[in-house]
């Protein structure tokens, strides 16, 4: 890009392009597009389409592993503004607001000239114009990049080395609770700027048949028969894990299951509880300790 | 719709200073979400959740609940106010933690109650000044000791000021009868557990009797100036701090937050206490224990307590539970004894911080 082409950039309007496409689509087939790859959250998707169209930055919050991410991205990719659809970035807290900005290179600059197109190389938030930015993990963004990203969302501009180049796009973050390690509280001017809405994990039936499904999708064209009513008991555990304070991942259990099916299959035999059990204990993102205390919950559950 | 902009003005008269930005996007999600589908009450109270979490620093579904208690927040809060002006002087009468808790959830930031006070038109005492601007913000400081948590063989980088000479003497003699080399290994040192590693629960006693006159300020303007201090000596060393107020009952003004965040919200606070009431001691206690603090608690009272049989039986399951009295008692320096703390009497220039030393 060259900077020229930047700094001649015009306005867009993405509220009225985001309400034009809705209508375009249609409510209902949004939601039926959505749910070809997540069930359960319909409400949750239109929370989000709600935000975008009156101009708010929607983050979607809840704890790992119940589709955030790939929800963000399912509704850029419906929407499509623009080619490509969205700009993902993964934050992390080393982040600095010229990751996120983009900066001159200064030796390009002296040997080829400002407007070469490799003198400038934009960041996502440069790129983004037009279309989707989804900010994966958001609040684990350190102070310093906050700031940049609040300077685009509320001026629409970004400054780089004095020069200013127009920026606009809808933005669909996710956040993990504050509980989590490395994650930084929002600075209260972005934190008023942004729409939360909270993404919880779906009721039993609904979980059991999210397991089942996301399960076989892992297997693809492995021919192996899953019992569901080895997806009941992960679903059961799940509800029971919640209960007791700690909320599972829908990816964890769906792939727990898939491990023992694959296993399963390796041996030539049926899936048996003690290889889900094995499979649980190896796909559970927690340490020793918790893990224990979730594998006593699961035997709970298959005997109760 | 007109629903919803009644439901905002209501949020908006009883929360105070909410940003009107948020407000104004949140109304306008309720219209473009009713667009997109039906929704109910309870959903609009969801759509105003989601765009006014960020603000209040909660989480949406905690959000709903506080919105939902701030729109019947009007009518509460002069009930309020009227039931503290009229129990003057009674032995029961509520705490500030009592009132500002019937609007929020006991867990929230001391910034949401602190909103909530200002709502509820309680008188403030002036601004809390005139203790010294100096205290010790040394790395030491940041190390501070309060108890002994092992004894151990010496590694790297221990200070020699650890060593526990008892036991590496001890060793060093069993060495020299066995006429074997004595070595590094033979030093042991102590472990301390910090005082900021864990939260420090204040309990203050703001029953009637709190209002007496010591000098020329009250006890309960010079506990919560000692209290001030305190929070800005926790604040620059990043620990957590909690408050409890009890007279006959007791309740949390705040539960552990880190001091250094919330300080100007803290401080403020400390300004809307009010004494009144009978003395429970043991109230404190009980409450407490129940949420499972058993050391690190600094108490502040009068010690004039009703029941001396419970509060003596309750202080036996803490440690470390340091008490400031007010007045000189002996029930007090009883209780800190049993409970492994330490006893001072409340003064304008009492440190709370050296209680940890």
């Amino acid at each position: 890009m060259r900077l020229s082409e930047l700094l001649r950039r015009e306005p867009i309007d993405i509220p009225k392009r985001v309400r034009d496409r809705v209508r375009e689509i249609g409510v209902n087939e949004i939601i039926k597009s959505v749910n070809k790859r997540l069930k359960g959250l319909d409400d949750v998707v239109l929370d989000v389409l709600s935000g975008l169209m009156v101009g708010r930055p929607v983050v979607l919050v809840g704890p790992v592993g119940l589709g955030k991410t790939t929800l963000a991205e399912t509704i850029a990719e419906l929407l499509s503004l623009n080619d490509p659809p969205y700009i993902e970035v993964a934050c992390h807290s080393h982040m600095t607001a010229v990751d996120l900005t983009g900066d001159i290179d200064i030796a390009v600059v002296l040997h080829a000239g400002l407007d070469h197109p490799l003198s400038y190389i934009p960041g996502p938030l440069v790129m983004a114009h037009g279309g989707v930015l989804v900010m994966d993990e958001l609040n684990r963004l350190n102070p310093y990049a906050q700031a940049a990203l609040l300077q685009a969302i509320q001026e629409h501009y970004i400054y780089i080395r004095g020069y200013r180049i127009r920026t606009d796009f809808a933005l669909i973050g996710t956040a993990n609770p504050s509980e989590y390690e490395g994650v930084y509280e929002l600075s209260e001017a972005l934190a008023d700027r942004l729409k939360f809405v909270q993404v919880k994990t779906p009721d039993k039936e609904l979980l059991r048949s999210i397991i089942l499904w996301k399960a076989k999708e892992a297997l693809g064209d492995l021919e192996v028969d899953i019992p569901s009513k080895l997806a009941d008991i992960l679903a059961k555990f799940a509800y029971e894990a919640e209960k007791a304070g700690y909320p599972q991942s829908i990816r964890s259990l769906s792939f727990a299951l898939a491990d023992a099916a694959a296993t399963a299959w390796s041996r030539r035999s049926n899936i048996t509880l003690i290889d889900l059990k094995k499979a649980l204990a190896s796909n559970l993102p927690h340490d020793a300790e918790t893990k224990e205390a979730l594998l006593n919950i699961f035997e709970k559950t298959t005997h109760g | 719709m007109d629903k919803v902009l009644d439901i905002i003005t209501a949020i908006q008269n009883c929360l105070g200073e909410i940003s009107i930005r948020s407000l104004a996007y949140a109304l306008a999600d309720v219209y473009a979400r009713s667009y997109l589908g039906e929704i109910d009450d309870e959903k609009i109270f969801e759509i105003l959740a989601q765009n006014l979490a960020g603000l209040l620093r909660l989480s949406p579904l905690e959000a709903k609940k506080v919105l939902k208690d701030a729109v019947e927040c009007k009518d509460k809060s002069s009930r309020v106010v009227d039931n503290v002006i009229g129990s003057v002087g009674s032995e029961k009468a509520p705490t500030l933690a009592h009132i500002v808790n019937k609007h929020v959830p006991i867990d929230a930031s001391p910034r949401v109650k602190l909103e909530v006070i200002k709502k509820l038109n309680l008188p403030a005492d002036e601004l809390i000044k005139g203790f010294a601007g100096i205290y010790a913000k040394s790395e030491g400081m940041a190390y501070l000791k309060s108890a002994i948590k092992t004894i151990r063989q010496r590694y790297l980088n221990t200070s020699p000021f650890d060593i526990d000479l008892m036991k590496t003497a001890i060793s060093i003699n069993r060495k020299k009868i066995k006429q074997e080399f004595i070595t590094d290994l033979d030093i042991y040192i102590r472990e301390y557990i910090h005082i900021i590693d864990k939260p420090v629960y204040i309990a203050l006693d703001v029953s009637g009797s709190m209002k007496e006159y010591s000098g020329n300020m009250t006890k309960l303007y010079i506990a919560k100036r000692a209290i001030a201090k305190y929070l800005q000596q926790m604040a620059s060393l990043g620990g957590s701090v909690s408050l409890v107020l009890f007279n006959t009952e007791a309740d949390f003004m705040w539960v552990p937050h880190q001091a250094k965040r919330y300080l100007y919200e803290m401080l403020e606070i400390l300004r809307y206490i009010y004494a009144m009431g009978g003395t429970e001691l043991a109230s404190a206690l009980e409450l407490l224990y129940n949420h499972g603090v058993k050391n690190d608690v600094v108490i502040i009272t009068d010690g004039r307590t009703k029941d001396v049989e419970k509060v003596l039986s309750l202080a036996k399951k803490f440690r470390r539970l340091h008490v400031v009295a007010t007045e000189r008692s002996s029930l007090l320096k009883q209780l800190a004894k049993l409970a492994g703390g330490k006893y001072r009497e409340l003064t304008p220039m009492l440190d709370i911080f050296s209680l940890h030393s």
